[in-house]
Parts: structure tokens; C-alpha cells; sequence
């Protein structure tokens, strides 16, 4: 068995007493940085890159991964906890986790996420080891029609998250794709929306938007009755799942399991759609579903379980082609850059003992993580009784903080103040902003990606429905769609019998 | 006014989309837009512009015709020292150092809620987390923050 | 309360006021640090991979503390402009590359820097070439088919590249303007995109640069028809040259520089001209380098200055031929 020989390999490096300690070193430091709000694993990273010049290959990329997938556990505790999506992936893990959270069941949510991520996270790790190489040919076959077709579906998907008035979504969704235009248009070199300013010319980050419309919009709107209402929970019911929650949570588990593998592989945010493409087909096919935005257990398994699924995924193109899937792998192609080790199809081959310990050290990993995190819930969920004057300012100053080390530029964290004042302005509009962000991390892609095809196709339209892959995704949109619109329109009819 | 507006949430949400459509249509005026099969810079913000717009006055009509909820307060108190202590950090950070800023952060953020007391406990959270943040932020992680910021010659 | 803060803040300001009047012998003073702006996000990219060996370098060298000052941003355009206006004191120093200094000054209307101007030149410090690399299923075997094969196929062929005015954008218009070809251009965002698609066969071809390539070629995932470089590559030591075909003057590479603002004292721009060269020479520096596909260049601080004002010329004339321009 070929098989049995890669793993043996592959554990003779991961399981030296050095490589063990830097991937628990790994976890721990990925798990704490997602913890943090504004502190992502790309800075993170970038910033411990010199730190891990001294090591040897191997042990630094089983540090750096660490990190990485540490950071996907983490980063749902604080969206879960206070509402906070420090990361794409976790922004829909915050609409029913932070729900779950404030009716007291805290430690079910963060129980869930922990149990769905390590099951997603060992699933995809025996994928990658089983079928790396077949399934890096997946995102070949992506080109730009695909790429379009794919973000069409990823924005239907994302009217399905709202679960305020239809016309108000579809508004956020439009704001999300005009902020994302923000900065330099690739085809064409013209800065558009940048005011003039160089400091617009690359857009704006993500984590700006998302901290301040999530963070601070919501500092401000728990601030308002503060004085008639109670914002602490005083009560939190038994941190672990029942028997039934743990058969209710495995389907959304292995579905979204299934999405984030197959998403992950595609480079360019193949893996931060996947959490949102589990919650919007968790939500079509639940039975729950009316409670999906109200503190669904199902809404945190299946995107937990995509993002963990898909964050190991987006491993197959680095470490089969040398193609970075996301900005955290294109710092690990740094890093083995820096080692002399030249990433590419011939590191398999070339050095199996890195390859297959990178691969090996991942279910350790992720062992240590489910270790780390269950014990870990208790603590987490005594946080959430901490006054919440007192827990405020601490989030400000870690938002704060976070936002600027993402380029070490002062605009930033006026934008966050900025997008923090819309987000509550928003707010009392029932303008959900979770479709708004969708928006504005599909925009730019799918901007790029419908002109790209344009190009290549001489301005034929056609190219979109002759190519299978991206033929069969429109399809699906437009099923999503019809889904979608169908009961809004029968409400109607019906609102209409009744007037 | 009151009167006419019978859904002020649909009304205001309908006003927000329209000025913000009105206001992008209006930058991306001079971005050229090509053709479908060509497109140039200008294609995409013109056309979601112009959707933004008529979402905005179709849910602005629905505000005049439709029963809905009122606004609601709004958090004047919050959203002023929040924003503006932000803001103010922001000011500081490179200027006066990231002691000073998380200092103004910590005190200027807390106006924000009636319940601050300025009390020994407060006081020990405040400073327990600006050194938390200059371990770990600036000695463990190197984020290029000065302490002492270039008004002190940092 | 208020006046001690102020009489600190006095203080600090005398004290850094007679720092600016100091001698370079006191440079680096124990205590400052030296930090060296990167126009790049940290982390990623060949650009800052080569500054951080070279920050290590100087902190050894000249036992000083060093750090990379990441400062990305519209092209390079932000770090450059900060570094620009930085003091002259020696402790601020600037790590940039062809694209923002050369290219740059065509490309944009009005640049808030002028690298030849608001910078004292230090020293070269490493180029990586461009490589004409080609999707395999492409009849052309050697450059001279592809050129061939190019002119009976007008408009047939796309190449990728990171944008316009980019290294690879540029690389591929010197190509057309030589060879009389005519290939389409297909932006990316991001390289390892365009990668993917040129080994999808969705585009054909690419100029890239070796270390963003050379591992796909080796793979055998894409061809490899030339360099376009003086000298073969120790990273593909298998792929001939340019001028080895006939093509002496397709020259393209990304060169790396260090600099300083403008009126920083010339002793301290000698001690870390010294300090670069003396880093270069390191057989423990080469073997990085080489193994980033960079191969080491060093020299004089003229030897900068001459090489910033030729390529200046060279690629605004691309430029301009070119007619690329950016708002």
C-alpha cells in the first residue's frame, strides 16, 4: 500500500519530539490570534515569518500551517461570543452562533463549531492524503467563465442569508459589490472610487469593513437601552450537546464538510464561499429553517464545518502545483521560498518527507485543537458574563489594533469608524450587512472574472453556457434563484387576498 | 411628513440607497464604460449604481404606501464616543504612541456607556490591557507601533 | 501633569535635533533602530523575501537593530512616497524595485516622489529575470516556432500578467514591439490565478518571473522557452537565454535596490554601500538568493544611480510606445 508508506513517512517527520512542540506552538498561537478580533492569520503570519528563518523547512511550515487552521477554531469563538467575524469564513458562523449565544447557550455553539470543525478538519485531511494530486485538477478546469458562473451562484446564495425584507438585501448585496470596486481596475489601470488617494488604490481590506460594521456597528446598538435592558447573560445552560443535538448537527456537519472540500481547492476564495454556500443550503433543506438567523444549532455546524473543511483544502493546490489558493498560502510559498525550497509539482516527489509531514502534522493538529478547545469552552463562556461596559472598550482596543497591522496605515482604522457608524445606521434600518459583505468580497472576482472571460471569448457571450462546468453552475443559480423568490411571491399573493 | 410616511424604516432605507447610488453613478461619471462584449472600468459601478437607485426608490415608494415599524431611538451618546474615540486612536497612534492613543481609546470609548464609574476596577482593567497590548502587539508581535509616537521624537 | 509632558516632549525633540547634526561615526547609535520601508504587504512576494535577508544582513554586520517597515500600497507608490518624506538620518531607508522606481514615473501622471530625485542611491542589490513560459499543449517547441507561430496566429494568443504596467505586461510589449507579434493581454489580480489558467490552457502563455514559475516548469506543468536575462538562471540552469537565441536585446528582469531620502549624510550611505556588498559576497546570502531565483548584484552607489536613470528611459519608452497609462 502506497498509502501506508506516504503516512509512514509522513509521521516520521510530524512526530518528532521537536515538529510536535511547533505544531502545538502552532495551534496555540493560531487558536489565540483568532480569538482576538481584527487579528488575522495573514498578519500574523507575515509578522512570524523571520521567526521561523531558524527553523528547518518542515518544522517552520508545520508551525505556519498550525497557525492557519488554529485561527479558523479561534476565529468563531469571538464571532459566536461578541459578534465579531475576525475572518470571512466566520461571518455566517456569527448570525446564529451570536443568537445561540445571548439566549445563553454559549457553550452548545461553541461545543458545535469545535466538534464540526475537528470532523471537517479530519475528513479533509484524509482527502488530501488519499487524493491530492486528482483533485488539484479540479481547479485547472476552473478558468474566468467558470469563475463567473461560480460567483453568480455565490451571490444568489447570499440573498438566501438575509432573513430581513428581500428588496433591503438585495440593496446590501449591490453596496457590498460597489464598495468592493473601491481601488485599482486590473484591466484597465484606472482608480476607481479611491478619491485620489494611493491609499485606496488597492481598496479597502475585508477585515476594515467587517470590523466596523459587525464590531463597532453592534458596540453601538447593545449601547443604546443599556440602562433598561440587561446585556449580560447571567444564565448559561450546560455546555455540552445532547445526544439528540449531536444527531440534529451531523447532517449540516457532513454537507458542509462536503462543500468546504470541494470549495477550498479553488483558488481565490473558493473557501470563504464554502461557509456561506453550507449555511444558505442549510437553510433550504433544514426543517429548522424558520429558526435559521434566530440561534440554529444547524447554522453554526455546517459553516463551521465548511470553513474547517475548506481551509485544510486549500492546502491541495500549494502543496501539489505551487499555486497559493489564498494570501495565507502565498505566504507559505514565501516561506518555502526562503528555505530554498522551490514549491511546485516536484516537492512531492523531491522532498516527500515535507510534503507528507505537512499533511501528517495536520491531524495532529487538529487533534490538539479539539483538546485545546473543549476545555477551553468554560472559559470562553464565563467572558460573556464579564459586564459589558467593562468588555467594550477591550473589543474597541483589539479592533483597533487588529485593523491597523493589517497594513500599518492610520486610514484604516478611520474607515472601520466610518463603516462602524453606517453598520449601526444600518441596523436600525433592518439592512442585515452579512449579504453586504458577501458582495464585497464577490465583486471584485466577479467583475474580474465576467471581463476576463470577455476577453478571451472576443466579447462572445456564449462562452458562459458552452462550457460544462460553468453551463451547469448558471443552471443552479437560476434553481436558486426561482427557490428563492417563490415564497416571497406567494406571500405576497397571499398579503394580497388578505387586504 | 409624518403622515405621508407610513413605513419611516422602508422610507429612510429607500432615501440611504438612492443618495448612495445617486452619489457613485455621480463619481464613476468619467470612468469609460465600453460595451458588453468590451467592457471598460465604467460598465460595472454605472450599471449597479443605476440598480442601487431603483431598488432605492421602489422601496422608497413602499415606505409612502406600506404600514411598518417605527424608527426607534437612535444612540446619539454611543455612537458618538465610540466613533470618535476610534477616530481619535487613529489620531494618536503614530503621533503621540500607542500608550497615549490606547489611553484616549480606553477612557474616550467608556463616556459611551452610562454604567462607567471611574473606580479601582476600571482602572486596573485599563491598564492591564495596555500592557497586554504592548507585550504581545508590539514586543511578541513586532507590529510597527511606536510606545512613544514622533511628538516624542519616537 | 501637563508641563512635565512637555518639557519631556522638548527634551526629546533637542535630542533628536542634534541627532540630525551628529557624525556618521555615531551611526547606528545603540538603542535606535534602523527600519527599512518595504512598498509591499509583508510576507509575500520575492521583493520583501530579499529585503528581510538583507535587513538580518545589515543588523549582523553593523550590530544594529533593523526592521522591515512593510508599507504596501498603489503599485509601491505609498511606501516610496512615506520613504520619501522620511528624515535623512540614516535610521529610515528605503528597499524598492524597478516597478516603483523605474516604470512608475511613465505609468503615473503625477507621482508625489521622484525616485531619482527625493532618493540618495545606496546599492543594487538583486534582479530576477522574466521568463517566457507557455502552456504545454502549445506546437511551439523553441522561441524561434513560438515567434513563428505567433505571427501566423495574430490576436490568437493570450498572455497573463499582474496588472497593467506590470513587470510581465511590460516584459510582453518590449516581445511584441521586437518581434513584431501581436498577443492579447489578460490582466490578473493575482499571479498564482493566472498561473492556474495558463496551465488550464485558458491562457497560453505568460511572462513571468522565475521564482513565481520555476517550480511548474520543473514539475513539467508548463514549457519553458527562454530567459530574459545576460546569463542563465541557477534555478533553471536548463533554460537558454535570449541572446543565446538570437534575441540579445529582450532584456526584462525586476531589480532590487536599496536607497535612502534625499540629504541622508554620505558617510553612512558608504558604510551601508559596504554593508550590501559585503552581504552579497556571502556564499550563505548567495545560496539564499539563488534559491529564490534572485542572482546578486551589488556595486557602487553610481552604478545605482546610472542603472535608475537607464531603465527609466528604457521602460518609459515601452510605455509611451506602448501607450499604457494609469489615472
Amino acid at each position: 500500500m502506497e498509502i501506508i508508506e506516504h503516512l509512514q513517512i509522513g509521521f516520521s517527520t510530524a512526530a518528532t519530539f521537536s515538529n510536535v512542540l511547533y505544531c502545538l506552538v502552532g495551534v496555540v498561537l493560531g487558536t489565540a490570534i483568532g480569538v482576538l478580533p481584527g487579528l488575522g492569520p495573514v498578519a500574523t503570519i507575515a509578522m512570524l515569518l523571520p521567526v521561523t528563518f531558524g527553523l528547518s523547512p518542515a518544522s517552520s511550515l508545520i508551525m505556519l500551517a498550525g497557525i492557519f487552521y488554529g485561527a479558523q477554531y479561534g476565529g468563531s469563538t469571538t464571532a459566536i461570543l461578541v459578534n465579531l467575524p475576525g475572518e470571512s469564513s466566520s461571518v455566517v458562523t456569527a448570525l446564529d452562533g451570536y443568537q445561540m449565544a445571548k439566549q445563553g447557550r454559549a457553550g452548545k455553539a461553541l461545543a458545535t463549531a469545535a466538534l464540526g470543525s475537528f470532523f471537517a478538519g479530519t475528513v479533509a485531511t484524509l482527502l488530501i492524503t488519499l487524493f491530492s494530486p486528482p483533485l488539484a485538477e479540479i481547479a485547472l478546469k476552473f478558468g474566468p467563465p467558470e469563475y463567473f458562473s461560480l460567483m453568480v451562484l455565490g451571490l444568489v446564495a447570499s440573498i438566501v442569508l438575509a432573513s430581513g425584507p428581500l428588496p433591503h438585501a438585495l440593496g446590501m448585496v449591490v453596496i457590498g459589490l460597489l464598495l468592493g470596486i473601491v481601488g485599482t481596475d486590473v484591466n484597465s489601470g484606472t482608480e476607481r472610487f479611491s478619491f485620489g488617494t494611493m491609499q485606496l488604490a488597492d481598496g479597502i481590506n475585508f477585515v476594515v469593513v467587517a470590523m466596523g460594521v459587525f464590531g463597532l456597528g453592534e458596540i453601538i446598538a447593545n449601547l443604546e437601552n443599556e440602562t433598561t435592558r440587561s446585556l449580560m447573560v447571567k444564565k448559561v445552560t450546560g455546555l455540552m450537546l445532547s445526544w439528540a443535538e449531536i444527531k440534529g448537527i451531523a447532517a449540516p456537519v457532513l454537507r458542509g464538510t462536503a462543500i468546504g472540500s470541494v470549495l477550498g481547492i479553488l483558488p481565490g476564495g473558493g473557501a470563504m464561499l464554502s461557509s456561506f454556500a453550507a449555511y444558505a443550503l442549510e437553510k433550504k433543506v433544514s426543517k429548522n429553517a424558520a429558526n435559521f438567523g434566530k440561534g440554529a444549532i444547524e447554522g453554526v455546524a455546517a459553516p463551521e464545518s465548511a470553513n474547517n473543511a475548506g481551509a485544510q483544502s486549500s492546502f491541495i493546490p500549494m502543496l501539489t502545483l505551487g499555486i497559493p489558493s489564498n494570501p495565507v498560502m502565498a505566504l507559505m510559498i514565501g516561506a518555502m521560498i526562503i528555505h530554498g525550497i522551490q514549491p511546485g509539482p516536484t516537492v512531492m516527489t523531491e522532498q516527500p518527507e515535507l510534503f507528507w509531514g505537512v499533511i501528517a502534522s495536520m491531524w495532529m493538529g487538529n487533534l490538539f485543537l479539539i483538546i485545546l478547545n473543549l476545555p477551553l469552552i468554560g472559559v470562553w463562556v464565563r467572558m460573556v458574563q464579564v459586564p459589558y461596559h467593562y468588555l467594550f472598550p477591550a473589543i474597541l482596543v483589539f479592533c483597533g489594533i487588529g485593523v491597523f497591522s493589517l497594513s500599518n496605515a492610520t486610514l484604516d482604522i478611520y474607515l472601520m469608524a466610518a463603516f462602524g457608524l453606517i453598520g449601526y445606521v444600518f441596523r436600525k434600518l433592518e439592512c442585515e450587512p452579512a449579504p453586504m459583505l458577501l458582495g464585497f468580497i464577490l465583486g471584485p472576482m466577479m467583475e474580474e472574472s465576467l471581463r476576463r472571460a470577455l476577453l478571451l471569448s472576443k466579447g462572445d457571450p456564449g462562452i458562459f453556457f458552452t462550457r460544462p462546468i460553468s453551463a451547469t453552475m448558471l443552471i443552479l443559480a437560476v434553481l436558486a434563484m426561482v427557490i428563492v423568490l417563490l415564497p416571497a411571491l406567494q406571500k405576497k399573493r397571499q398579503e394580497a387576498f388578505t387586504e | 411628513m409624518s403622515l405621508l410616511i407610513k413605513s419611516p424604516k422602508d422610507f429612510w432605507t429607500g432615501v440611504l440607497y438612492l443618495a448612495f447610488g445617486t452619489a457613485t453613478l455621480w463619481i464613476a461619471r468619467d470612468y469609460p464604460i465600453g460595451t458588453a462584449g468590451r467592457m471598460g472600468p465604467g460598465y460595472f459601478p454605472t450599471a449597479l449604481s443605476l440598480l442601487l437607485m431603483g431598488l432605492g426608490v421602489y422601496i422608497l415608494a413602499r415606505g409612502l404606501t406600506r404600514q411598518g415599524n417605527p424608527l426607534g431611538g437612535f444612540a446619539w451618546r454611543g455612537a458618538l464616543f465610540v466613533v470618535g474615540a476610534t477616530v481619535a486612536f487613529g489620531l494618536l497612534l503614530e503621533t503621540a504612541g500607542i500608550i497615549i492613543a490606547l489611553v484616549v481609546l480606553i477612557c474616550g470609548s467608556a463616556l459611551a456607556s452610562v454604567k462607567t464609574k471611574l473606580d479601582w476596577m476600571s482602572i486596573l482593567i485599563a491598564a492591564g490591557l495596555i500592557v497586554f497590548c504592548v507585550l504581545v502587539f508590539v514586543k511578541g508581535l513586532g507590529v510597527t507601533m511606536p510606545l512613544f509616537g514622533s511628538w516624542f521624537g519616537g | 501633569m501637563r508641563q512635565t509632558l512637555t518639557a519631556a516632549a522638548l527634551t526629546a525633540a533637542m535630542a533628536l535635533g542634534s541627532f540630525g547634526s551628529a557624525q556618521a561615526e555615531d551611526w547606528p547609535a545603540s538603542g535606535k533602530t534602523i527600519q527599512v520601508i518595504v512598498p509591499a504587504p509583508g510576507g509575500a512576494g520575492t521583493g520583501d523575501s530579499i529585503a528581510r535577508v538583507l535587513a538580518d544582513q545589515i543588523a549582523n554586520r553593523l550590530k544594529a537593530s533593523v526592521v522591515v517597515d512593510n508599507r504596501g500600497g498603489a503599485n509601491g507608490n505609498v511606501g516610496a512616497t512615506i520613504a520619501a518624506s522620511s528624515p535623512a538620518d540614516g535610521y529610515k531607508l528605503l528597499f524598492s524595485w524597478a516597478g516603483t522606481l523605474a516604470v512608475n514615473p511613465a505609468l503615473y501622471k503625477k507621482l508625489s516622489f521622484d525616485p531619482q530625485k527625493s532618493f540618495e542611491p545606496i546599492a543594487l542589490v538583486a534582479d530576477v529575470p522574466n521568463i517566457l513560459v507557455v502552456n504545454n499543449e502549445l506546437p511551439a517547441k523553441s522561441l524561434a516556432e513560438f515567434i513563428d507561430y505567433a505571427k501566423k496566429n495574430p490576436e490568437k494568443l493570450h498572455f497573463g500578467s499582474t496588472g497593467s504596467g506590470s513587470s510581465m505586461h511590460l516584459a510582453a510589449e518590449l516581445f511584441m514591439a521586437q518581434t513584431s507579434t501581436k498577443l492579447v493581454h489578460v490582466p490578473y489580480n493575482a499571479p498564482a490565478m493566472a498561473t492556474t489558467n495558463l496551465i488550464g490552457n485558458d491562457i497560453q502563455l505568460m511572462f513571468q518571473l522565475v521564482p513565481g514559475i520555476a517550480g511548474q516548469v520543473k514539475g513539467g506543468k508548463v514549457r519553458a522557452l527562454a530567459l530574459m536575462s545576460d546569463a542563465r538562471s541557477p534555478a533553471l540552469p536548463d533554460v537558454p537565454t535570449m541572446a543565446e537565441l538570437g534575441q540579445p536585446t529582450l532584456l526584462s528582469s525586476t531589480w532590487f535596490a536599496l536607497l535612502a531620502p534625499k540629504g541622508t549624510p554620505a558617510a553612512i550611505l558608504d558604510k551601508l554601500n559596504a554593508v550590501v556588498n559585503e552581504s552579497l559576497s556571502d556564499p550563505e546570502v548567495k545560496k539564499k538568493l539563488a534559491a529564490m531565483g534572485a542572482a546578486p548584484l551589488g556595486g557602487t552607489r553610481q552604478q545605482l544611480a546610472d542603472h535608475l536613470a537607464k531603465e527609466t528611459a528604457k521602460w518609459g519608452k515601452v510605455v509611451r510606445e506602448a501607450n499604457i497609462q494609469i489615472q
